[in-house]
């Protein structure tokens, strides 16, 4: 049940005014306000440097020196000696610049590699008026998909962010190859609504609520007194009101006679994964789950639902890869505890499995994660086989695409849960997206027991990202967020200590690029 | 051919002795591991001798065994991915892909593609068998996309089919399934000339001189900008030069170039077809009516215009009309072919067989014309060819690049049996053929058709060095370097979970 709330119809100027009084609300929060401030002033002092510098300079065109002009008159003094007050504004005026959104053009892209989830980059993508916006390229993707766009981008208008993405959709594919796409895309909608100074959500079509329910890994634990205690901590402590737990025939291990065929995958260490079995897809392994193998897995989702009771949602996944049949088997042995859904059960590619998987079963059934694009979830969806479709919004498309896709799940009776394992640039792509989709139920929260997760970023608006498993949907412009570099730069990934450098080498286009003659 | 024939066991002669030199180091050094010294043995033993002083024969069977080391394919593997950027059709890349038995691959990225879809592809690709070509095609097709996206896939596959022709000493077209034609026909363009009289002379030239028997011509509302009352609303897409640019405008999306055919509202009057029609009907005047020719590049607009313009060529009996509508659009070429007499075709920029199905299923053109380096490569391109023969649909072959992909649909062609003509479209480039040799021996052309190679291994070509440097790309004078930015898979590759 989704519940539309009233101040979701808010005028652009309620909203402007609704962001002063907010700032004037967050004065409490002083310290960290003037932080910022004091950041904002150095960088916003460097800018002006380089942009009278440019302004100055005997090899700017006269364009270009318009459009510094109109930036510089855009509201920041480039004179010291600020009051309080202006100097407020002027914090704001990094984010809320809305000046000349149509001489925008895009001038750099360039990236971090942070080691969230093993390698998760942040792009920053760069205007000639000083906006920039953030993207990201999807967790373990390599970040060059993202680069290979930039000549594609250069000198664009970036608030035009339906055009760009039509015109780079095709430089994408399945699952991470998706990644450069939805990282360009997000950064477009930060830049544009900050240009706008508008939220993404807005941008969107507006809210249909104000906080984003989360769902959280359940803990792994050696003994069932330790998982009581960390689901608790996630439950109670955390607030979390919806979970997920892998219920995996790796689980299996060393007990003898639950499974068929699985000697055959088995490395030398006794886990199923020798011979290419992460790469053989699901109808091609012939390992079965014997009914003793069925009752391990059930006593193990028992065990979590006697912890948790049977409010909460539990969602799960990762059971192998298995055919069909014993999916189904699996599934049926499951359906007393009410499961929020089963999911990837087969590659998202074989609709037909899809459809035989959710007729047989009575609980939901859920896929999507590495699906790119609404064209490719269609499939799924005309043939309604599946309950629930699950996007990654760094895979699937960016903040628009998804939405597309959970409105045309929609027309058809099918929700949208979203998938998401990345830094918070990509979780507040997700939150913008959840706040204006209606079927939508939950969103991933994968990095709960990192504790340096949420410090990468700062909301520009203030305040909390995430509370009691909620996420906050903010009001300030773009997706609401600035990098804590001095965090980013703490756990950049050790094999690509790159922060934020320029990258000539993609400035040109080495290709045609239409797709037809 | 003495000449040639001396000239190429020299050079080969020299070649062989700087390997061997390089290999017997590589043995001895200290620092080489066992593996790696016992690929280099086998290779040894394989049937080149390390000694000097041979006699003629021998020397040619060393010239051919430097590309027939049919030594210990179970034990290749891909140790390098390296390029140079020809200039060809302004910028197209070839690749080699080496081994550890000294083997290698050539492949090219397509015409107007970035080298970097292939090399993208290098670090997915270091240490497998080349020998295992379709493994490594699946395993690499989803880096691929439509057109250009697909060059790099496509440059691997050719490469790895050379490399295990190389190294079983057995022609691509044979491990294709064998042979149903030992010479490939041409289709070559009709010259532009800048008076009738001219393109006369060009095109005698062309048919007599060359030899072609199959020709292709532009039929394009490009002609027409100048002459009043021929469009309907082609101002509103002219660029600044006056043209309407069908290519070229890479950046500016709203260009004429970058607008899908329904989208422009561009229209031919009645005084533009009969114009478009008088420039069929002089070239049909020069050539008479045995010769086939086939037409393209029209211009963006509609698939009413399309039909009023298939229509009023009916009667010149043209070998196809192409591209008349974007390929994905499958109920548009439904309606051509369903409403035209004229064959229809299409395919350049389409990537896997897969992809075309949607026609092949709905009959929705006479012919497939797939370009190898964007369809998959040799044996997905014969797939291709084979599933369009199921449906009665004959398979064209669009080619633009340099030899090595020509030598790559030579071999395609020769294995496919609908198959009926293919592209050459670099006939006027003097240097162009010269940019590899047949290790073979022989032409590659001649009068119009292409030398299936009857027994040298694997594509059966060579580069011919001293060319190629002399015809790089501009922009990067990159020469086979090192490529080790490339060597490290940095993503999680697997499309399902």
């Amino acid at each position: 049940m989704v519940i539309i709330e009233k101040k979701t119809e808010v005028f652009p100027f309620l909203l402007i005014l609704k962001l002063y009084l907010f700032n004037f609300k967050t004065l409490s929060m002083k310290n960290v306000l003037q932080q910022l401030i004091s950041r904002s002033k150095q960088q916003q002092k460097a800018d002006s440097n380089a942009r009278q510098a440019e302004i100055d300079s005997p090899y700017t065109g006269d364009n270009r020196r318009n459009f510094l002009k109109k930036t510089a008159f855009g509201g920041i003094a480039l004179a010291s000696g600020l009051s309080f007050q202006d100097t407020l504004a002027q914090t704001t005026s990094k984010v809320s610049r809305s000046s000349a959104p149509s001489d925008l053009k895009i001038t750099d892209m360039r990236y971090a590699l942070t080691d969230v989830m093993g390698g998760t980059a942040i792009i920053r993508i760069d205007t000639n008026q000083g906006i920039y916006g953030l993207g990201e390229v999807r967790d373990a993707a390599d970040v060059r998909y993202a680069l290979f766009l930039k000549s594609r981008i250069l000198g664009m208008n970036p608030c035009n962010v339906e055009m760009i993405f039509k015109s780079i959709k095709q430089f994408g594919g399945p699952a991470r190859q998706a990644g450069g796409v939805c990282a360009v895309e997000m950064a477009l909608w930060d830049i544009c609504g900050k240009a706008f100074d508008v939220p993404c959500w807005q941008l969107l079509g507006g809210q249909y609520r104000d906080r984003i329910r989360l769902y959280a890994d359940t803990p792994q634990a050696d003994s069932p007194e330790e998982q009581q205690r960390l689901i608790k901590k996630r439950v109670e402590e955390e607030g979390y009101t919806w979970l997920k737990m892998d219920v995996s025939i790796h689980e299996l291990k060393g007990i003898p006679g639950t499974l068929t065929n699985a000697d055959f995958w088995k490395d030398q260490e006794g886990n199923v994964r020798a011979r290419g079995y992460n790469n053989t897809r699901h109808p091609f392994t012939q390992i079965q789950i014997t009914e003793k193998g069925l009752e391990h897995l059930q006593q193990i989702v028992e065990n979590v639902r006697n912890m948790v009771g049977y409010e909460i949602p539990i969602s799960t996944d990762h059971y192998g890869h298995f055919d069909v049949n014993n999916h189904i088997r699996l599934g049926k042995a499951l359906e007393k505890y009410r499961l929020a859904w089963l999911e990837d059960m087969a590659p998202w590619d074989h609709t037909e499995d899809w459809i035989t998987l959710t007729r047989a079963l009575e609980t939901p059934t859920a896929t999507g994660e590495d699906i790119y694009l609404l064209e490719n979830f269609k499939p799924l969806i005309h043939a309604k086989a599946v309950d629930i479709v699950h996007p990654d919004l760094a895979s699937s498309g960016g903040l628009l695409e998804t939405k597309r896709i959970g409105d045309y799940a929609e027309e058809f009776g099918i929700a949208m849960a979203m998938h998401q394992a990345g830094t918070p640039v990509s979780f507040m792509s997700n939150v913008h997206c959840a706040a204006a989709t209606q079927n939508f139920l939950a969103l991933e929260h994968h990095s709960v027991d990192v504790p340096w997760w949420e410090d990468l970023v700062t909301l520009t608006g203030g305040g909390e990202i995430i509370t009691k498993g909620y996420a906050n949907v903010p009001t300030a412009p773009g997706l609401g967020i600035e990098l804590n570099l001095d965090v980013v730069k703490e756990h950049l990934k050790p094999t690509d200590d790159t922060f934020f450098a320029p990258t000539p080498e993609w400035d040109e286009i080495r290709s045609h690029d239409r797709i037809y003659s | 051919m003495k000449n040639l024939l001396q000239e190429l066991i020299l050079k080969n002669k020299q070649d062989q002795k700087a390997n061997t030199a390089a290999k017997l180091a590589e043995i001895n050094n200290p620092s080489t591991s066992n593996d790696r010294r016992n690929f280099l043995k086998k290779t040894a033993l394989g049937g080149i001798a390390l000694t000097s002083g041979l006699s003629f024969q021998n020397s040619i069977a060393q010239t051919t065994s430097r590309v027939s080391r049919s030594s210990a394919p179970s034990d290749l593997k891909i140790t390098d991915m390296r390029y140079a950027l020809t200039n060809v059709m302004g910028g197209t890349a070839i690749i080699r892909i080496d081994t550890n038995q000294g083997v290698y691959g050539l492949g090219e990225v397509r015409d107007g593609a970035d080298v970097r879809y292939a090399l993208f592809l290098k670090s997915r690709i270091l240490g497998m068998n080349p020998c295992n070509v379709e493994m490594i095609f699946k395993k690499i097709k989803q880096f691929g996309g439509q057109s250009r996206a697909a060059g790099g896939v496509c440059a691997v596959e050719m490469a790895l089919w050379d490399i295990a022709g190389k190294a079983y000493d057995v022609p691509c077209w044979q491990m294709l399934g064998g042979q149903y034609r030992d010479k490939v026909r041409l289709y070559a363009d009709t010259p532009e000339a800048s008076s009738p009289e001219e393109q006369r002379k060009l095109i005698e030239k062309r048919v007599k001189d060359e030899g072609y028997t199959w020709l292709k011509m532009d039929v394009s509302i490009a002609d027409l900008v100048d002459v009043p009352g021929a469009l309907v609303n082609a101002e509103f897409w002219k660029n600044e030069k006056g043209r309407l640019a069908q290519w070229g405008d890479r950046k500016n999306l709203m260009s004429y170039g970058n607008t899908r055919h329904p989208f422009t509202q561009v229209q031919i009057t009645e005084k533009g077809i009969e114009h478009l029609q008088q420039i069929v009907e002089n070239v049909r005047g020069m050539v008479g009516y045995d010769i086939p020719i086939s037409t393209d590049h029209y211009g963006h607009f509609d698939v009413n215009n399309h039909i009023r313009l298939g229509n009023a060529l009916e009667k010149y009996r043209l070998a196809w009309l192409e591209d008349m509508a974007p390929w994905d659009q499958t109920e548009d070429w439904v309606t051509l072919t369903n409403a035209l007499e004229t064959p229809t075709a299409t395919g350049e920029d389409i990537y896997l067989l897969e992809h075309f199905k949607p026609l092949i299923h709905a009959k929705a053109v006479d012919i497939v014309h797939p370009d190898l380096s964007s369809s998959g490569g040799l044996l997905e391109t014969k797939r291709i060819g084979d599933y369009a023969e199921e449906f009665g649909i004959a398979m064209a072959m669009h080619q633009a690049g340099t030899p090595v992909s020509f030598m790559a649909n030579v071999h395609c062609a020769a294995a496919t049996q609908n198959f009926l003509s293919l592209e050459h479209h670099s006939v006027d480039i003097p240097w162009w053929e010269d940019l590899v040799t047949l290790t073979g021996g022989g032409e590659m052309i001649t009068k119009g058709y292409a030398n299936v190679p009857p027994t040298a291994p694997g594509l059966g070509i060579e580069l011919n060095m001293d060319v190629v440097k002399e015809h790089l790309d501009p922009r990067d004078n990159n020469f086979f370097a090192p490529t080790p930015e490339w060597d490290e898979i940095r993503s999680h590759d697997r499309i399902y979970s």
